[in-house]
């Protein structure tokens, strides 16, 4: 029986996650922050029956890569800066 | 112009949002894993205003580089406090939160501190709004918790160790041993025996004449407080000194197995819904013949 939620991820994760969030923003912290924040909390959100253990990570990498873009699109000054794709 | 106003039901629970949303979700509340410490965090929520964010056991708090954490120590007079003020909620089973802390995860330590949250705000017709997902989390949380509890009672199987001890090693899915043990001291009060959580490495264990049975840890047993003969049993799961007739009694139960067993009716689909294979490892009747071959 799985007891998985992102909470527990989270737990385990959260320095490789930020540090992802990091290298995307191309070492911009405030872009980073906010690319971390949006996604874990969008994460947080989604039922955790939409992802197990094994497959939270690329669920995790996929919603941070349309963070991203979102991102992206609204401050289009951080493309400029140097944000990655 | 008429100005139709509208008054509230006030035997119903408003609908509100998750208490999450007042601060960011992502932030940490961090307290020391206790259950005195969840009610202090409890506590903490009305006397010092902090935000309900996600709260993490110490333990398992891993560091952040965007924000920082809230610390909430733990004060058994706060959690005290808030314990006994449950007591004015009569419909509502304190038992959940046990069950919740028990459960041993981060999302249902911040689901029960939330539901506490809303009991206190607005009393029992909270804890049926099943809108509110963290709720909703937590109702299931009992039952899940219910399930392993029964299973806990029916998937014991004691071995007398050669001191005249039961020895029984269980490894459920949630640790359910605190709330499952009342059970088996009611049942066997003549009896020493000890219940070992192998994944959890910790068991009860009851001696007659006492009123409750205690609690042992693999530091207890490094530290040499313990009994005699149960040290081996719990560390060398593989060569515990049974008692002599033990081999014939296992023996016995296995062949009353095997008798009430009707072989046309089979159902092994069914057999293992009622009975799941992670629990085989620790029942008598599930172990290999050693004489069948």
């Amino acid at each position: 029986m799985s007891t998985f939620d992102f909470y527990s991820y989270l737990n385990k994760y959260t320095p490789e996650l930020q540090a992802k969030a990091l290298r995307l923003a191309a070492e911009d912290m405030d872009f980073a922050r906010e690319l971390y924040q949006r996604t874990a909390t969008r994460a947080m959100q989604e039922p955790s029956d939409r992802f197990s253990a094994g497959t939270v990570e690329l669920f995790v990498d996929n919603l941070m890569l349309s963070v991203l873009e979102e991102m992206r699109q609204e401050r289009p000054e951080a493309m400029s800066s140097g944000a990655r794709s | 112009m008429k100005q139709v106003l509208r008054k509230r039901n006030p035997t119903r629970a408003p609908c509100v949002g998750p208490l999450m949303a007042e601060a960011s979700p992502i932030q940490s509340t961090v307290y020391d894993g206790s259950l005195a410490g969840l009610l202090s965090v409890v506590f903490s929520v009305f006397n010092e205003q902090i935000p309900i964010t996600r709260l993490v056991r110490a333990h398992r708090y891993a560091p952040d580089m965007f924000t920082s954490p809230i610390q909430v120590a733990t004060n058994s007079e706060y959690a005290r406090r808030v314990w006994d003020g449950l007591d004015r909620f009569e419909d509502f089973d304190r038992e959940l939160v046990l069950r919740c802390w028990l459960f041993d995860t981060t999302q249902a330590d911040t689901d029960i501190a939330h539901l506490l949250v809303r009991l206190y705000r607005e009393g029992c017709d909270a804890v049926q709004d099943f809108r509110d997902e963290a709720i909703f989390r937590c109702e299931q949380i009992r039952k899940k918790m219910f399930r392993e509890i029964h299973r806990t009672h029916a998937f014991v199987r004691f071995a007398e160790a050669a001191d005249g001890l039961y020895f029984a090693r269980i490894e459920p899915d949630f640790d359910v041993l605190p709330l499952a043990i009342e059970h088996f001291e009611q049942r066997y009060q003549d009896q020493e025996w000890m219940i070992w959580d192998d994944k959890r490495k910790y068991g009860f264990w009851f001696r007659p004449g006492m009123p409750r049975s205690e609690r042992i840890s693999s530091a207890d047993f490094a530290a040499g407080a313990c009994v005699d003969g149960s040290h081996d049993l719990v560390t060398e799961s593989e060569s515990s000194p049974a008692a002599a007739h033990e081999d014939g009694y296992q023996r016995l139960w296995s062949t009353y197995f095997q008798s009430v067993n009707i072989a046309a009716r089979a159902n092994p689909r069914l057999h293992r819904q009622h009975v799941p294979v992670r629990y085989w490892r620790n029942l008598t009747e599930k172990q290999p013949d050693p004489t069948a071959s």
